[in-house]
């Protein structure tokens, strides 16, 4: 199921970086739209194309690893690349793996973006929510 | 969590369940009311529980929420049978600060601080994305060098002076880096970023010295009244946080086979001796190094771009490095435990060493006077230059607080400063703030943090670091 940004998140208070909730239906959902948070804040509310497509095969044991896996390859994409997640469609396998699909950073367009550092394990959760699934993740900036 | 008051400046957070000593935090009863419902004491707690841990784990008073251990803490393991967490140093390894000095006096220069400002933001890029243009971009082979020889290979390319790395922690380079392991991604990551300052919190800013507490010490360190100084507060950048991120990710997988259960994720760990606690280390030192080379480029860009703009020579600069501090490192130390020196793993992540007088770690001109200490406030209010004491080693592994410590989630932040110009609000106190990025004033904005004389004044009173001096900024460049 491909999804596209930009999509509904909610953003927490934290003390010094930025912590987020997504929900879904399916947990398939949940890892998209995760992933597709850190795309929105990276663009900074700048446009989001899909000129580039990548296959993600992230690592991890868990639900919680393997969400932070995924993000972590989409910043990878970024830091390595340049490169802003802006769809992607993501299968729990096994091998969990997703097709991403990405536009070029702009500093002209994406100025505004939020620098996020890293995807932490810290207070990270993945866990079935009303009928469906949500997770929370804190991001460092 | 049962917090007991033990003196004016110190709570006890009893130990419990896994907890295999107690937390020690400092803080004044006022910041303990801000604190209590803050998941940082709780962060305090489940660091007590690493497998090797002595004494106490402990918390300065600009504690705040971090992941794993909260920011400010120290936790020093035994090194035979301790471990070492990625999420005790931090993501941004060796992030730290180094305070220039210099012969000008600030109120001579008033009406150039902007102009002094604009050149430190084109010559030192700063923000998203931006990359090295003085290094440029180095290969894998080149980065690799970095990663061994620390501040001395900005050195060697004509950044700052020979004498400046006798006045970085540990002579700018930890000599147990091993860049080899540090991952490709990680050295890409880092490739075009030696020179460059980065985001969020990190600065370079032009202080005045404002007040002189300790004479004695100042004229040691080179400070004197009026005076104008530089601050730099960066990191490791990208390069380091893939390091810790490749290996948490590691230690996760591995934390089970070792037999070893922690109450939060992001402390994940290793036993420092097996395979993942040593890579870990080796690459965590080599990060260490890159951060130094890193803060040493910029200085040398600062210095370049102060004498360009007032046409000054360097000898009328008089440019010098009073000192550079990490924050955010795990340091192998001998403290004495329970009556017995012995090795340890020093965490500190959001932490200062503050070593008193007579280590042997300072170099000759500061032996005698103790460590140099340097406490970056924010934008609008005051940095402090304070000294290591003897209680300091005896109570908290030579360690003391490392900044301000933000009170104010960037939200609410954000919340706070709509409709504002923190920029000019800053300017009509005399501050030239400059940021490419307009959200970052708001989110770092002066009630954002608490105030750090208030921090410095409890490590103050515990005897920890001693005041010398209180800095104002008067330009502030942010990432």
């Amino acid at each position: 199921m491909k999804i596209e940004a930009p999509i509904e998140y909610r953003e927490l208070d934290h003390t010094a970086d930025v912590a987020i909730e997504v929900d879904g239906a399916v947990e398939e959902e949940v890892y998209a739209r995760a992933a597709l948070a850190l795309g929105q804040m990276l663009a900074g509310g700048g446009p989001l194309t899909q000129a580039v497509e990548r296959t993600l095969e992230p690592a991890g044991h868990d639900r919680v690893s393997q969400l932070i896996g995924l993000l972590r390859d989409v910043l990878a994409a970024f830091y390595d690349e340049r490169l802003i997640l802006s769809a992607i469609d993501v299968r729990l396998g096994p091998p969990f793996a997703a097709t991403g699909w990405f536009c070029h950073w702009d500093p002209a367009r994406h100025g505004e973006g939020v620098d996020v550092k890293a995807v932490t394990y810290g207070g990270a959760r993945f866990e079935p929510k009303g009928g469906g699934w949500s997770a929370r993740l804190i991001f460092d900036i | 969590m049962k917090l007991e008051q033990l003196d004016d400046q110190r709570w006890e957070i009893a130990r419990e369940g896994g907890m295999r000593v107690p937390g020690i935090v400092y803080a004044s009863r006022a910041m303990m009311q801000e604190l209590r419902d803050e998941p940082a004491l709780g962060q305090v707690a489940n660091v007590a529980h690493l497998p090797g841990i002595v004494r106490a784990s402990l918390a300065m008073p600009d504690i705040h929420w971090g992941y794993g251990f909260p920011i400010g803490g120290v936790a020093a393991v035994d090194e035979a049978e301790g471990v070492v967490s990625p999420g005790g140093v931090g993501y941004d390894i060796n992030c730290g600060v180094r305070l220039m000095t210099t012969k000008l006096v600030v109120d001579e220069l008033r009406p150039r601080l902007r102009a002094l400002a604009e050149a430190l933001q084109r010559d030192i890029p700063a923000g998203v994305g931006e990359r090295s243009r003085a290094v440029g971009t180095l290969d894998a082979g080149e980065t690799r060098r970095v990663l061994q020889n620390g501040a001395a290979w900005a050195v060697e390319r004509g950044f700052g002076c020979a004498g400046d790395l006798e006045r970085t922690e540990e002579g700018g380079r930890l000599e147990w880096a091993e860049p080899e392991r540090v991952s490709e991604t990680a050295l890409r990551r880092g490739g075009d970023q030696v020179g460059t300052l980065g985001s969020g919190n990190h600065f370079i800013e032009i202080d005045r010295v404002d007040e002189i507490f300790d004479a004695g010490r100042a004229r040691a360190f080179g400070l004197f009244s009026g005076q104008l100084c530089l601050m730099i507060h960066s990191g490791s950048r990208g390069l380091g946080y893939q390091v810790c991120d490749d290996n948490l990710a590691a230690m996760d997988a591995a934390m089970a086979r070792y037999g070893i259960a922690v109450p939060d994720r992001q402390l994940a760990c290793a036993p420092i001796g097996s395979p993942e606690g040593s890579r870990y280390l080796g690459a965590m030192a080599a990060a260490a190094n890159f951060a130094w080379a890193n803060r040493q480029t910029m200085m040398g860009l600062a210095q370049r771009a102060l004498a360009r703009v007032l046409a000054i020579s360097d000898a009328e600069l008089g440019a010098a490095l009073l000192w550079d501090v990490c924050h955010n490192i795990a340091k192998r130390e001998r403290h004495v435990v329970d009556g017995r020196e012995q090795p340890l793993l020093v965490h500190r992540k959001g932490a200062t060493r503050a070593f008193g007088p007579g280590a042997a770690e300072l170099p000759a001109a500061y032996r005698d006077v103790g460590q140099p200490v340097m406490i970056p406030g924010d934008m609008g209010r005051a940095s402090y230059v304070l000294c290591g004491t003897a209680r300091a080693m005896s109570d908290t592994f030579g360690s003391s607080c490392h900044g301000a410590g933000r009170v104010l989630g960037r939200r609410a932040a954000l919340r706070q400063a709509k409709g504002r110009r923190i920029d000019l609000e800053l300017r009509a106190q005399g501050i030239e703030v400059l940021s490419r990025a307009v959200k970052t004033l708001a989110e770092e904005m002066p009630e954002a943090y608490k105030d750090v004389s208030q921090v410095v004044d409890v490590m103050h009173d515990a005897g920890i670091t001693t005041k010398v001096a209180r800095l104002k900024p008067v330009a502030v460049v942010k990432g």
